[in-house]
């Protein structure tokens, strides 16, 4: 006995001194050889499909064919139906599913909500179908109209699916090149099969049996790949299966709640969005959507990996194959024809929606813990922004705040008065969040479980009872949200009468909607769960964050009789989850690394439709260094969503805990993104109509300059402004690439840097480099209150970084930055355009219909000219006809050091008037 | 928006009044002392407006007055009507018969004069006063005047007035010229101007000054106002040259109305933001045109003071706007203290001065809340400074004490070294004594054993011969033999160390209850050791079997555990709380889990923590072993408690047991100790065979007390050296602490902070070690204890107290507000510093200097 509990001892020994080396759990999640599905698509060899199209004929707008095996004793089952669309700006819709007529024993998930009705309409009514011979086929292939310049092809034999451009017949993307293509159709179960799966203590029951669909995409002219989050790796996607890589495993998209997730690794995280983008410089940019809610796995293959069965695909050096496997659903997938980056983009979110307009503040500083503990801390937390003159927005309040984890609920002894807390932020202009996660207590006495219960609005077991999962109150059940009758019930919740102890300033946070089950297999919900219409949680799983997300975000707008635009933030992501708020990157960690990473975890979310996301400032787990905490603030003020927030377990770290210097380090880096915000909403609303992300990566702003491609760590926030972060302790000098073309105004001198090389630029305390691209003007507001509120009646400031051509322009969008009143128009809208001396200011809104009007009373206070070759010493102000003084000002209104540039003092010229600065 | 509407309107009546006029203009010539001045105005222009209340009375003493008059003129008006109205009739009508068109003409003529002298007289009459305002009654005598603060945009786009328009007259206001232009430039808005319009009873405008920020434009002719307005001026311009504008509403309120300004003082433009000290300082604009910024980085000039635009970045020339964003803005206050803000503050549509002076771009009404706050904040001051004032006396008293208690202790501690010295000698005199004796009774005791066997043979031999000598010998015997045991005993080991050893083990035992105290109690250490060991065995019992602890893949094992196990297993990742597979309560003030339960390890390992953590709560069955340990620990915890009130008691120092060495009597006892060695020593005769037995036990046990008396001393004498090494404050006024703990229960937790020696926090038998003593901090106003037990995934526990002001020793506030790091507040007098107090009474006299004087009047 005794040695017994010695050796316990010396295992406990060895476990601490090992234990800090990984603390994620590799073990606790499946890889690809313990997926079947995957293991089996993955060593498939080129050629392996077998399938011919037969029966092509044009119905109802669409190519409809059938795909049948081209020797009938092949072992499929059933004839698949395929179905081609064409839709306007370049979007061809493929859906290969089973014959409904054939009755199959269930009919496969289609994942519904996600498209937005507006696309639909965007459909092209095919209306014939050319056939010819290509290159040396023995069989036809079916071409169709796609859009002007490109056209889509179905090849018979072998079947494979393509778009190529008109011109010269150059392929842009194309499907089942390889011939990898597999459909495991749905079967009743026979006796003596066995088709559970186990995997740790948890048994998959899986009563349809495999149903997993695989396929090989390969893009054109590409040099990179990028997309597929959510996970922390690069931006450009490297090969994970080929000739030189070792530890190979696809690039899996399943929503997990990984405990302490580790950067540069390509396992998936909270969220997944199955759209990849491919670059190159020869052709541009082209994209490949998969519309499945079911467990994915992706493989980029590295040049040479089919190289022993080469199949004669026309050569092109710069072809990146792709192979695409699911576990269940359908295919329903999209080519994007691009050809440039931004064309990818907007293609992509016709189909599944634009950025939500977030509401003004929420562009702003958010302050967040785990846990603000009680009502005087939040108002001690408040008051010491103000005494700091530190401006935030937001503060938020994480699960301690409930009783016993039920939301909607207060723990009354440390938030007795939580209207009373609220008004109180909210007469300084401040909201606040407070989280609801989708576990709902099991308890009798809490009434939405005692609902939820009664309506059977949960998820079932695959025995039909409700299923019941482990999460941060104990036992829990989920509420269906793929029901639209449950989303609608839980709409409801959000009422100021049903949400008692919530005022308008309240705002919400969806946490755990993976969804997160702490006994659940991989730390989610079992796959054999049953969903609304007998959907196996497997075939929805992906999506059940972004169902959870879009019934909060409704809700939100609902408790506003649809006057008030929500705030939701989500940590699963899934397409779509856009259109209903904000997304963060989860759990990471207070690392140099974590730091790092969360530029390319972003830029990729961005890339996917997300404009709205941003990584913990600070890191959740562990204590930032006071340098890294700087650096953080530094970086993140220039994400599209700056919140900081720490695990309970770490030290406090509001900014004003880590000394004078740090505090004043701190302060400026949030004074530079309130400084910002009217560009940053500008670049939200460009967000909002076309898709095109807040935060970009280089090449999507300089397509042709090779050097940005693979480049994650420095950024383009919208088009002017150019971002390196700082990643390493005491750095003094950064390399930072600025791509070529123009000259670049550094941010916080105004010194010009010639683009398309390499600088080793000095790098202080105070910031990390920034440069504003020549040829832009920016505006900016630069008094600082205590939030975003305070600042709506504020004068701006222009900065005006003119060219070699002494030409610049720009835009500004500004609204009442809380209701929806701008989607009938009441906004305004100016572009701001420098030539010949003469700045002008005219109106890009078109003129309303008179529905609903904004007015704004701002001035512009200041006028920045950089680059302006000659001395002027006045400036002409039209219709007003009266002059301003120009003068040598400062940059920035700080003390200190400002560099002195040359300034319009005071034109006074209303933002919403059309006028004419003529610079004499 | 464009407002134009004159933002400030006086419009009063006023009774012209010589005196007044005088009165009030020597006040404009001393306007240092306006404020006792004041008085007198208010008695002055209070005749005018007040209300008798006997009017009654005198409405019927009028009318009896009248009554009266009536009947004494009665008589004379029978005999006019009767005797003289007859005789004047009679020559009228022969005037007229002998001249009638003469009598005629003349009749018009002097009716004609007599209108046409009331016309005239009328006319000019009207012209003076109803300046074109032909209904306006007009007030005789009155006078009225605006005050018309005009803004930029006003100036801008308003059409000038003509100058021939009635009323642009302008004024010359003599020697009151320049200081009511001074005034009325202060008063006006960024880039605007302030006119003032002197009226005519009729309210139509007689002259006006206006004054323009920028270009100087005063239009001055001579003064042409027959009333006495300088003076009314002059009363309202100091007014708002101090900022008490509330008085000069109370000065005139029997006829006055000041209606806006009641609600928030306008201080002017010009010194929007301003603080006094800085007044002359911005006053030097108006003669030298620019000027440089503090920072020295640019000029300015007087136009762009305060226009809303920032040209020093330092904020220099925006006092009053927010244009600049590390600028700031003076609010005056009055009635409550003045404050700095981030000039972020002015315009942003929440009030922050209780003046409201911060908001007035008319977004929000901000109401005067000076006086209510100020009163608070005054009476709040009075009540500290009342408390200091007791305290400062307390701590004179502390100070007092602490330094006769550490001379005393002084004292002790070389009365001490010198007992220790003589002691010292003494145990070694009797160690040499002992020795000797010890060495006579071994020679003895050889000498006798010899003695005996020979007797004994004899005995043998004897015996058979005589049984008288057997009895004889037999006595002696047992006496013999215990001397035999004794001396055996020592002989075993090493004499002199032994006893040592036998003496100090008091003292050790006492160290280390203290030492109990201080650390992590070592008993409980024992307790739990035992406890966890326990756990360990039955944990691996439990789960041994099934789990293969071979497994190096901890979590390998999860596959073995419940659902509801798993569950809280991952929760615990993220919580590092207690995955509570037995309890499945969470504890969150004990974090010893460290890594363990993050990491999950294996079941082994987790359940193992599972014990150790919940053996404070549940398992109390498991202390039954130990229950007289603990009843120990408690014991002296109590004594501890016991403590607080007597101040010079230490707490674990004291506790030896020191009563017969205490140095009350310490000369006496020493004495004794030296007289009985000496008398031992002459007494024992060590060459006396055989040793005195009685003797030699006498020496012994002397020996043995005055060795442990030694080292009692000695161990007094190293905690009094220790004790008098701590830095107990520049004046030793921390000196009482050293002896005091103190309690302060929150929720489920008792946090007891003993200075100088640690702090902890304790939840039923479970003491979680806050921090050993550290030092001061932040001069003597915060006590550090650190290096406190480890935190799960943190620092060590830390615990700073922070020191207040207050009369008694207490400890009253306790929080965590970063993890594991923990504050805690205590008020004390040793804190009730006297430049402190100083400071708070000058604080108070600034306030109340500043609150407007008759303010309780209102």
């Amino acid at each position: 006995m005794r040695s017994r509990v010695y050796l316990l001892f010396v295992y406990l020994l060895l476990f601490l001194s090992s234990s800090s080396v990984s603390s994620w759990k590799r073990d606790e999640f499946r890889n690809c050889n313990q997926t079947p599905f995957c293991k089996r698509a993955r060593s498939r060899k080129p050629g392996f499909s077998s399938l011919i199209a037969t029966h092509v004929s044009i119905s109802d707008g669409d190519l409809i064919a059938k795909l049948i095996p081209r020797n009938e004793k092949d072992p499929v089952v059933n004839p698949l139906i395929l179905t081609l669309s064409a839709y306007q700006d370049g979007v061809l819709r493929l859906k290969i599913d089973e014959d409904p007529s054939l009755d199959p024993p269930k009919k496969r998930f289609e994942v519904p909500d996600v498209i937005v009705p507006e696309f639909l309409n965007k459909k092209l009514w095919l209306q014939r179908l050319s056939e010819e011979v290509i290159g040396g086929d023995s069989g036809p292939s079916s071409v169709v109209y796609l859009s002007e310049g490109f056209e889509a092809v179905l090849r018979h034999d072998p079947f494979e699916v393509y778009v190529r451009e008109k011109e010269g017949g150059k392929r842009v993307v194309s499907f089942n090149s390889h011939g990898l293509f597999d459909f495991e159709q749905l079967r009743v179960k026979k006796e003596g099969e066995d088709w559970e799966e186990r995997f740790r203590s948890h048994t998959d029951t899986r009563p349809y049996g495999p149903q997993s669909i695989s396929f090989d995409v390969s893009f054109y002219g590409a040099d990179f790949v990028y997309g597929i989050p959510e996970r922390a790796t690069s931006l450009a996607l490297k090969p994970t299966k080929g000739p030189g890589v070792e530890e190979s495993e696809p690039y899996r998209l399943f929503n997990l709640d990984v405990f302490e997730y580790l950067h540069d690794s390509p396992f998936g995280l909270y969220g997944s969005i199955p759209f990849m983008i491919s670059h190159g410089k020869t052709r541009g940019t082209s994209g490949f959507f998969w519309l499945n809610a079911a467990e994915m796995q992706i493989d980029v293959l590295g040049s040479g990996w089919d190289a022993e069965e080469s199949i004669g695909l026309p050569s092109d050096r710069n072809r990146i194959d792709t192979l695409w496997m699911s576990e269940a659903g359908v295919v329903d997938a999209f080519f994007f024809v691009g050809p440039g980056p931004k064309d990818v983009v907007r293609q992509y979110t016709s189909v599944t929606g634009t950025q939500a307009l977030p509401q003004f503040f929420a562009t702003a500083y958010h302050q967040c813990r785990w846990n603000y503990r009680d009502e005087e801390d939040v108002a001690q937390v408040d008051l010491k922004f103000d005494e700091h003159d530190i401006p935030y927005d937001v503060l938020w309040l994480d699960i301690e705040h409930t009783d016993g984890k039920r939301y909607f609920t207060w723990d009354r002894v440390l938030f007795p008065t939580p209207e009373e807390m609220q008004k109180k932020l909210a007469a300084k202009g401040r909201h606040m969040v407070t989280i609801v996660d989708p576990h709902i207590k099991r308890d009798e006495s809490f009434h939405l479980h005692k609902e939820a219960t009664e309506k059977g609005y949960y998820v079932k077991e695959a025995s039909g009872k409700d299923y019941e999962g482990w999460c941060w109150p104990g036992s829990s059940s989920y509420p269906d949200m793929l029901n639209p009758e449950i989303r609608s019930w839980w709409t409801d919740k959000f009422s100021y009468e049903n949400y008692v102890g919530s005022t308008p300033s309240l705002y919400i946070w969806n946490d755990m909607n993976e969804p997160s089950v702490f006994n659940g297999p991989e730390v989610t919900m079992p796959r054999d769960a049953l969903h609304y219409g007998g959907v196996e949680h497997r075939e929805v799983h992906n999506a059940y964050g972004y169902y959870f997300h879009m019934a909060t975000a409704d809700g939100l707008v609902k408790r506003g009789n649809g006057k008030d635009r929500p705030f939701v933030l989500s940590r699963a992501v899934f397409p779509g989850s856009q259109r209903h708020g904000a997304i963060w990157t989860g759990d990471n960690t207070a690392e140099w690394e974590h730091l790092r990473v969360s530029v390319p975890m972003i830029l990729t979310l961005g890339l996917s439709g997300v404009a709205f996301s941003g990584a913990d400032v600070g890191g959740f787990f562990g204590n930032p260094e006071p340098e890294l905490l700087v650096r953080w603030y530094q970086l993140g003020a220039y994400y599209p969503f700056f919140r900081a927030h720490a695990h309970q377990d770490t030290k406090r770290r509001e900014p004003w805990l880590f000394g004078e210097r740090n505090t004043e380090l701190i302060r400026e880096a949030i004074h530079v993104r309130y400084m910002l915000l009217p560009y940053f909403y500008t670049l939200f609303r460009e967000a909002n109509t076309s898709g095109v992300p807040v935060m970009r990566p280089l090449w999507m702003e300089f397509p042709a300059d090779e050097a940005t491609f693979s480049n994650d760590e420095a950024f383009m926030v919208g088009s002017s402004l150019l971002v390196q972060g700082i990643f390493t302790e005491r750095a003094k000098h950064a390399s930072v690439y600025l791509p070529s073309g123009q000259s670049w105004y550094y941010l916080s001198s105004g010194t010009t840097y010639k683009g398309g090389t390499t600088h080793k630029i000095q790098v202080s305390e105070d910031s990390i480099p920034a440069f504003q691209r020549a040829g832009t003007i920016m505006p900016r507001k630069d008094r600082f209150r205590r939030s975003s509120t305070q600042m709506a009646n504020d004068p701006y400031t222009l900065v005006i970084a003119l060219n070699s051509t002494q030409e610049a322009e720009g835009e500004l969008y500004a609204d009442d930055g809380k209701s929806f009143e701008f989607a009938q128009g009441a906004y305004l809208h100016r572009h701001f355009v420098f030539s010949d001396g003469k700045l002008t200011s005219s109106n890009v809104a078109p003129y309303a219909s008179g529905k609903s009007q904004f007015s704004s009373g701002c001035n512009i206070e200041r006028i920045v000219l950089l680059g302006y070759s000659g001395r002027p010493k006045s400036a002409l102000i039209e219709p007003a006809n009266h002059k301003a003084d120009i003068e040598m000002g400062p940059l920035y209104l700080r003390t200190g050091s400002s560099p002195t540039v040359l300034t319009i003092r005071k034109p006074n010229v209303r933002i919403e008037d059309d006028w004419t600065i003529r610079v004499m | 928006m464009v407002d134009c509407r004159s933002l400030i309107e006086f419009c009063k009546a006023f009774e012209q009044h010589q005196n007044s006029y005088q009165r009030n203009n020597t006040q404009v010539h001393s306007r240092g002392h306006h404020i006792s001045n004041k008085k007198q105005t208010s008695s002055l222009a209070h005749p005018f407006c007040e209300h008798s209340p006997l009017a009654a009375i005198d409405v019927v003493l009028l009318l009896v007055v009248l009554g009266a008059l009536g009947f004494l003129t009665s008589p004379y008006l029978k005999f006019v009507a009767h005797e003289v109205l007859p005789i004047i009739s009679y020559l009228l009508v022969e005037a007229i018969s002998n001249a009638p068109v003469w009598y005629v003409v003349g009749l018009i003529l002097a009716f004609t004069v007599v209108i046409v002298t009331i016309a005239v007289w009328e006319f000019l009459d009207m012209q003076s006063r109803k300046c074109g305002k032909p209904f306006c009654k007009g007030l005789r005598k009155a006078v009225e005047f605006d005050i018309q603060l005009e803004s930029e945009e006003c100036v801008k786009y308003l059409p000038p007035i003509p100058t021939t328009a009635y009323g642009m007259k302008p004024l010359e206001l003599g020697d009151d010229h320049k200081e009511l232009e001074a005034e009325l430039k202060r008063m006006a808005p960024l880039n605007g101007r302030t006119v003032l319009i002197f009226r005519a009873p009729c309210g139509c405008p007689a002259g006006r000054l206006e004054v323009n920020i920028g270009q100087k434009r005063l239009l001055l002719t001579p003064f042409s106002v027959h009333f006495p307005i300088g003076g009314v001026i002059a009363v309202l311009a100091s007014g708002f040259s101090t900022g008490i504008l509330l008085d000069c509403c109370h000065v005139f309120s029997g006829c006055w109305l000041c209606g806006v300004l009641r609600s928030a003082s306008v201080p002017s433009a010009d010194l929007l933001g301003i603080p006094p000290e800085d007044e002359s300082y911005y006053k030097a604009l108006s003669t030298s045109g620019a000027m440089k910024c503090k920072d020295g980085s640019k000029k300015f000039t007087k136009s762009q003071l305060n226009d809303d635009f920032c040209d020093c970045p330092d904020g220099t020339d925006e006092p009053g706007t927010s244009a600049c964003p590390d600028g700031k803005f003076y609010c005056r206050n009055a009635g409550h203290a003045p404050l700095f803000m981030f000039s972020s503050r002015v315009n942003d549509g929440i009030c922050d001065c209780c003046d409201g002076s911060d908001e007035y771009d008319g977004q929000v009404k901000c109401s005067n809340t000076c006086w209510e706050a100020g009163k608070v904040a005054r009476d709040r001051l009075k009540k500290k400074i009342a408390t200091f004032q007791e305290g400062v006396t307390l701590r004179k008293q502390e100070i007092e004490q602490a330094k006769l208690a550490i001379a005393k202790d002084e004292v002790e501690l070389s009365k001490l070294k010198n007992e220790e010295k003589v002691l010292k000698g003494l145990v070694e005199q009797l160690k040499e004594h002992k020795e000797k004796i010890e060495k006579a009774e071994e020679k003895e005791r050889l000498q006798k054993e010899k003695e005996e066997k020979e007797k004994k043979e004899a005995e043998e031999a004897q015996r058979k011969k005589s049984k008288d000598v057997e009895e004889v010998s037999s006595q002696g015997k047992p006496l013999e033999s215990t001397n035999d045991d004794h001396i055996g005993l020592l002989e075993d080991s090493p004499s002199d160390k032994d006893v040592v050893e036998h003496s100090l083990d008091p003292v050790h035992e006492l160290e280390y209850a203290e030492r109990s105290g201080k650390d992590e109690p070592p008993i409980n250490e024992v307790q739990e050791d035992s406890a966890k060991k326990e756990e360990d065995s039955s944990v691996a019992h439990d789960s041994g079997s099934d789990t293969n602890i071979e497994e190096k893949d901890a979590s390998e094992n999860t596959e073995a555990l419940s659902k509801e196990e798993l569950g809280r297993l991952v929760a615990s990742r993220w919580t590092r709380d207690n995955t509570g597979q037995q309890t499945g309560e969470v504890d969150d003030g004990k974090d010893d889990r460290h890594e363990i339960s993050e990491e999950a390890p294996d079941d082994a390992h987790d359940e193992e923590y599972e014990g150790y953590e919940s053996e404070s709560e549940d398992d109390s069955q498991k202390y039954n072993e130990d229950d007289e340990e603990e009843d120990h620990v408690e014991d002296f915890e109590e004594e501890k408690h016991d403590d607080f009130s007597s101040p010079y008691r230490s707490v674990s120092d004291d506790e030896l047991d020191v009563s017969d060495i205490t140095t009350s009597s310490s000369s006496s006892w020493l004495e004794k100790i030296q007289q009985t060695v000496r008398n031992i020593l002459q007494a024992v005769n060590l060459f006396q065979t055989p040793v005195d037995v009685s003797e030699a036990a006498r020496v012994r046990k002397e020996y043995d007390e005055s060795s442990s008396k030694l080292s009692k001393i000695q161990s007094r004498i190293s905690s009094l050296t220790k004790k008098l090494n701590q830095d107990f404050g520049p004046e030793k006024e921390f000196y009482s602490f050293y002896s005091k703990c103190f309690e302060i229960k929150q929720n489920k937790y008792v946090y007891k902070i003993c200075p100088f020696k640690q702090a902890s926090q304790e939840e039923g038998h479970s003491t979680t070690r806050l921090g050993n003593w550290d030092k001061f901090e932040d001069a003597y106003k915060a006590m550090l204890f650190s290096s406190g037990d480890k935190c799960w995934n943190g620092p060590d526990r830390s615990l700073k107290v922070r020191l207040r002001c207050g009369l008694k020793n207490e400890a009253t506030d306790v929080d965590e507000p970063s993890r594991c790091e923990y504050v805690a507040l205590l008020s004390t007098p040793v804190l009730c510093v006297e430049e402190k107090l100083k400071e708070l009474q000058d604080k108070l006299d600034l306030m109340n200097k500043q609150q407007p004087q008759s303010h309780d009047e209102l």
